[in-house]
């Protein structure tokens, strides 16, 4: 994939793990970024930890595998997690197929909004794509 | 020259191995050792992977029977069969190591070809099969895996030296039940050994030194004999036991999965196609198929490159058909009577028969 192809959304903040976070008052949608998905490759497995299980931002929340390679789902912010998204569990595939919608990891009850001033906004995001991207070549 | 601390494990039984995998990478990625290469040997022993469930990939009273253990890799990949004729191999190592590419496909490629270049010391042609296996004229001689943890790598792999092919089809739950004699033998065509190519086996310290060459070769590293530190032997009491529950081995897996074992028969003008295939339904994957008939398959090792190419991919009947297509159309394969077309029905057939045979 070209870095021109790849998906950035204005509606949402990132961190340099590769998630999206989607704020909606006290919680958050938290998934995969496109780019993040593309590196990762065709998912075959995801484990996602267990509703209600506080997560401190850092902290594992989940594994994912992917041509022989089990790979940490490093959670973006701290909280606890109120929501797994189904669909992705059922078939991760949707994570690669839709990351920003359909293929949403978990919905999290935020501990503090503090936390959220340090993502990066989608221009702040396309640069570091891009970076990332270079460095790979 | 970079220095890496080479550890020489003794033979340890199934469940201290998996737990040396995760200290070692624990204590690599606080910073607590150097990068580190780790040779490891087996006691029999059925591994799944990561994901994967014990009782889809493994014949438990079987293994209960002959002694073999079973445990859980912290890898991924598919369920192995390991036991004294094979050993291991696995890498430690910051992920910015200079050298060693941060891409995975790239990573995989470059640590696999080191290993590619030590076996060559031993007079053994193997050859890199992407995405992360090593064959022998199509033959699987060695497979990898990896994870990660914060920021450090594992990547591992095995090496089959004089392998009991019976054993590993009795204990893992392969495309092969209820096949003939005559499609089990093609079947162990599939995997090869050091044994077997070269006619004998060689010391083990013949193919540690070899390999010990191919990373030096390829990555510029010195290896340093080294022991485990104090701390890593008391965690790796501690992880032992962990690794010994029924918690880690069979319990906890969270992800949903199914296997069932679908077979059938496919009359092409060229000759019969029988197609064995593992099915996730659950995951909508293939997990694995074994394909065998009547044909000719020109060059040989076509049949045994499109199973790869079909391992772990959809089994929904338009994606069959583009992978088999795609397969066709990017290799020079001559089949006669058989084209592609001939090739994803006799898959999707055998996806779609009703029957379950496990």
């Amino acid at each position: 994939m070209q870095y021109a192809e790849m998906k950035i959304r204005e509606d949402v903040k990132y961190d340099r793990n590769n998630f999206w976070i989607r704020p909606d008052g006290a919680s958050a949608l938290i998934g995969l970024t496109e780019y993040g998905q593309w590196v990762i490759g065709d998912i075959l497995y995801l484990e996602l930890d267990p509703e209600g299980k506080a997560e401190a931002k850092g902290d594992r929340f989940g594994s994912i595998e992917s041509g022989k390679w089990v790979g940490s789902l490093i959670s973006p912010v701290s909280g606890r997690i109120l929501q797994r998204n189904p669909v992705v569990l059922e078939n991760p595939n949707k994570v690669n197929s839709s990351p920003y919608d359909e293929g949403w990891l978990i919905k999290v009850e935020l501990e503090t909004n503090d936390e959220l001033g340090t993502f990066l906004d989608g221009e702040e995001y396309r640069s570091f794509v891009k970076e990332q991207m270079d460095r790979e070549l | 020259m970079k220095n890496w601390r080479l550890i020489d494990s003794k033979v340890l039984s199934a469940a201290e191995n998996m737990a040396l995998d995760r200290v070692l990478l624990d204590s690599r990625s606080r910073g607590l050792v150097p990068d580190t290469l780790l040779f490891l040997e087996f006691t029999p022993c059925a591994l799944v992977g990561y994901h994967q469930s014990v009782e889809l990939e493994v014949e438990d009273g079987y293994c209960r029977e002959h002694g073999i253990e079973i445990n859980r890799r912290i890898s991924g990949g598919g369920a192995i069969y390991m036991d004294e004729g094979t050993m291991g191999w696995a890498l430690f190592a910051d992920k910015n190591t200079s050298g060693i590419p941060r891409d995975l496909d790239e990573m995989y490629a470059s640590i696999c070809n080191s290993v590619v270049i030590g076996l060559s010391k031993l007079g053994v042609e193997a050859k890199f099969r992407p995405k992360n296996d090593i064959e022998v004229n199509g033959r699987k001689i060695s497979g990898t895996g990896g994870t990660e943890h914060a920021s450090s790598f594992l990547f591992h792999g095995s090496l089959l030296i004089d392998f009991n092919v019976d054993t590993m089809v009795r204990c893992l739950k392969l495309p092969i039940k209820k096949l003939d004699d005559k499609q089990v033998q093609s079947f162990r065509q599939r995997v090869t050994s050091l044994r077997e190519i070269l006619g004998y086996v060689p010391e083990m310290r013949s193919i540690k030194k070899a390999l010990l060459e191919g990373f030096t070769e390829v990555f510029g590293i010195t290896f340093v004999p080294g022991d485990m530190t104090d701390g890593e032997e008391e965690m790796l009491r501690k992880e032992t036991r962990v690794f010994s529950s029924e918690e880690w081995i069979r319990g906890g897996r969270r992800v949903p999965q199914s296997s069932e074992l679908k077979i059938n028969d496919y009359k092409a003008p060229g000759g019969l196609i029988r197609v064995s295939v593992l099915l996730d339904r659950t995951r909508k994957r293939i997990k694995s198929t074994f394909i065998t008939g009547d044909f000719f398959a020109y060059p040989e090792r076509s049949i045994l490159d499109l199973e790869a190419c079909l391992r772990n991919s959809s089994c929904l009947e338009q994606d069959v058909a583009a992978n088999v297509n795609r397969y066709f159309s990017e290799n020079d394969i001559r089949i006669p009577g058989v084209d592609a077309r001939d090739m994803s029905t006799a898959v999707c057939q055998a996806i779609s028969v009703s029957r379950s045979m496990m």
